[in-house]
């Protein structure tokens, strides 16, 4: 785990990005459709279509129109939407918030059920408690989630009143109303995550139970408890890692349906509709910061294979 | 080796199997692992176990702690009195207390045996909060304690360290240390040197000596290495098919073997005193199979001086004429004439190799 490395992992990081960014840059350039005729409807003249590319920019060389775009990412400017005039930057960031938000509550949800629930299973392996969380995995696992979150929204908040079914307080207006109204959603995706979570760590723990420093750990009277925390976690914490790095990157812009059925202003439903209209400054910016946050995030997992498997890290 | 120790008929011993007997499941049946095994170990000797693969000898020490899955014991039977408690009426739980604390045990190959993510200080500080209650700096003092008393140089440096950062002998060190950390009274060492180099396993075979004799510890030997039983053990018990073939002092035994397949197991060990290219004599045949009730002896099938009443019925366990110890066989290896003795060229070879 040297600083070589680091600096390697962080080069290809940015090398990614840049990838990303020629990429959808020049498939907003082939895609078929014109946002003109989006803005200005169907009928609009052919003169006012030129006008409307001269005033965006779209009349200019593509190389050109990404230079502009590209610097402009450099300094935080990425440019206005064509259909609505707000800035990109502020749109993003807006959106960023419940989007994060969102994926992080449902992770952390998920793991919360998963991680003890995996262990203890794969512990008492073939017996009635395995037996029954296997059932219950494999249930939410065939389950949509559209239909997760309709039973939410109906026991929540349409028979129990307690909770809101759609909608969205922003943090800094008022927090524990941002929690209240992202409780339903984030519960919806993290059923579904657990339900893998759940059987990739027990698969997992199952492998880990069969080595031999198990059986030395029990050789030495050490209790369950030790043993599966102490002894066994860690050394099957590896998929699960990788699997909650690729999910977080996902999610972030792919929880799209979650965003529809519960109203959340998120980055997926944003760069949906930037595709509906071919309003490419937005969609260019959403899809870069969906990269930046995917790329981040399986550097750090990366970063963590060495912090938990010594193994790992030696053979660097 | 102890010579003025009493003799384990004297002292008290503190670990007695009578009768014990395990049978596991295994697709093809109930295989009989470990059948009617009569035995005693005293506080400061050490009981070789010896047998091929497969004769039951880590069934035995396994079940004996109950380390063995629910699922794969099919019958327990016997007793297994350790300091006057039976082990095989205890619970889970009560078992969970003995191991570790009472009995330590250490296993055939330190590179799968030592949890590769933890730090050995951490390995070692688990047992010592379990049994001991120590915690935090105590605990890892006392962990660095360990490691210097099995002889691991710089131990607070190689405390921290991962075990892929120990050199194979030096891992096997940690696993004694490990063992040995909350003062068991039986210490169960299953092949410990099977996976060392040579110059490697004499270390650690002299370590263990040492440390028996500084703890009055018994030790039960597993090995299937008869130069390592003469030189490192005070009564060895061989087994064949999980059942006992020879049992009484290993002088005695590797002196004068009785039973044949003792004779034969002495047989296919190399030596150093013996004629340039001779050919080590294998042993014919397979061992049965386990699964199968065998009305007779298990090694009629590939023993030379077997007889019709061998087939027929199972020897028990008796001291034949003139032995100083006892075997399970109609028709005993007479006793070597006075002068000539294989356990002489055995030791002589191991205390020549040991010495390079």
């Amino acid at each position: 785990m040297t600083a070589r490395y680091l600096l390697t992992r962080v080069g290809q990081a940015l090398l990614v990005l840049a990838c990303v960014a020629v990429t959808t840059f020049a498939l907003g350039r082939v895609l078929p459709g014109d946002l003109a005729t989006a803005v200005l409807g169907q009928s609009a003249t052919p003169e006012q279509i030129a006008e409307f590319h001269h005033k965006t920019g779209a009349d200019r060389p593509a190389v050109e129109q990404f230079w502009s775009w590209f610097t402009g990412v450099l300094h935080g400017d990425f440019g206005t939407s064509a259909l609505t005039g707000q800035r990109v930057s502020d749109a993003l960031a807006d959106r960023a918030a419940p989007s994060l938000l969102l994926v992080l509550l449902a992770e952390a949800f998920a793991l919360a059920v998963a991680v003890p629930l995996a262990v203890w299973a794969a512990y008492r392996q073939g017996r009635a408690a395995d037996k029954a969380a296997n059932g219950a995995s494999f249930l939410l696992l065939a389950t949509p989630q559209f239909a997760v979150a309709v039973l939410l929204i109906y026991v929540f908040a349409v028979r129990l009143g307690t909770l809101p079914a759609t909608g969205y307080v922003p943090l800094d207006e008022d927090p524990a109303q941002t929690f209240r109204t992202l409780l339903l959603p984030a519960v919806t995706l993290a059923l579904g995550l657990a339900a893998v979570y759940y059987r990739v760590l027990r698969a997992g723990v199952l492998d880990t139970l069969r080595q031999d420093y198990v059986l030395a750990a029990r050789a030495q009277g050490l209790t369950p408890r030790q043993v599966l925390v102490s002894h066994t976690l860690r050394p099957s914490l590896l998929p699960l890692v990788t699997l909650v790095g690729l999910n977080f990157g996902f999610l972030i812009g792919g929880a799209v349906i979650v965003e529809q059925l519960f109203a959340l202003p998120g980055l997926g439903t944003y760069a949906l509709g930037a595709v509906q209209t071919r309003d490419f400054a937005v969609l260019q910016g959403t899809v870069l910061l969906i990269a930046g946050v995917y790329v981040l995030v399986n550097l750090a997992v990366d970063l963590l294979y060495g912090v938990l498997d010594p193994r790992i890290r030696h053979a660097r | 080796m102890n010579h003025d120790a009493p003799s384990p008929s004297a002292a008290e011993p503190l670990l007695n199997l009578r009768g014990y007997t395990v049978h596991l499941n295994s697709p093809r049946g109930t295989v009989r692992a470990v059948d009617g095994v009569d035995v005693a170990v005293a506080r400061g000797r050490t009981l070789a176990v010896v047998g091929e693969s497969g004769s039951g000898k880590s069934v035995l020490c396994r079940s004996l702690l109950g380390l063995l899955p629910d699922a794969a014991v099919a019958l327990r039977a016997g007793t297994a009195h350790f300091d006057g408690v039976d082990l095989t009426a205890l619970g889970e739980r009560e078992l969970r207390d003995v191991r570790g604390r009472r009995v330590g045990m250490v296993f055939q190959d330190p590179m799968t045996a030592l949890n590769p993510v933890l730090p050995v200080w951490r390995q070692i500080a688990l047992p010592l909060k379990r049994h001991l209650g120590l915690r935090g700096r105590a605990a890892k003092a006392r962990a660095v304690e360990l490691l210097d008393s099995v002889g691991i140089p710089d131990p607070a440096r190689r405390a921290d360290q991962y075990p892929l950062q120990l050199s194979g002998g030096m891992r096997q060190r940690v696993m004694i240390a490990l063992a040995l950390s909350c003062d068991p009274e039986l210490l169960i060492a299953d092949e410990p040197t099977t996976a060392l180099d040579v110059t490697v396993q004499a270390q650690i075979l002299r370590l263990l000596d040492r440390l028996r004799a500084e703890r009055d510890m018994a030790v039960i030997l597993i090995s299937h290495d008869l130069g390592v039983v003469a030189d490192h053990s005070d009564d060895v018990m061989v087994m064949y098919a999980g059942r006992q073939a020879e049992l009484g002092p290993t002088a005695s035994v590797l002196a004068a073997p009785r039973m044949p397949y003792t004779r034969a197991l002495l047989d296919a060990a190399p030596t150093l005193h013996g004629p340039r290219g001779q050919h080590l004599a294998a042993i014919g045949g397979q061992p049965p199979d386990m699964s199968r009730l065998l009305s007779g002896c298990a090694f009629a099938d590939r023993c030379p001086r077997v007889q019709d009443r061998c087939r027929t019925e199972v020897p028990a366990m008796t001291r034949p004429p003139g032995s100083a110890h006892e075997a399970a066989c109609w028709n005993p290896v007479p006793p070597p004439r006075p002068g000539g003795g294989t356990v002489t060229g055995i030791s002589a070879a191991r205390r020549e190799s040991s010495r390079t």
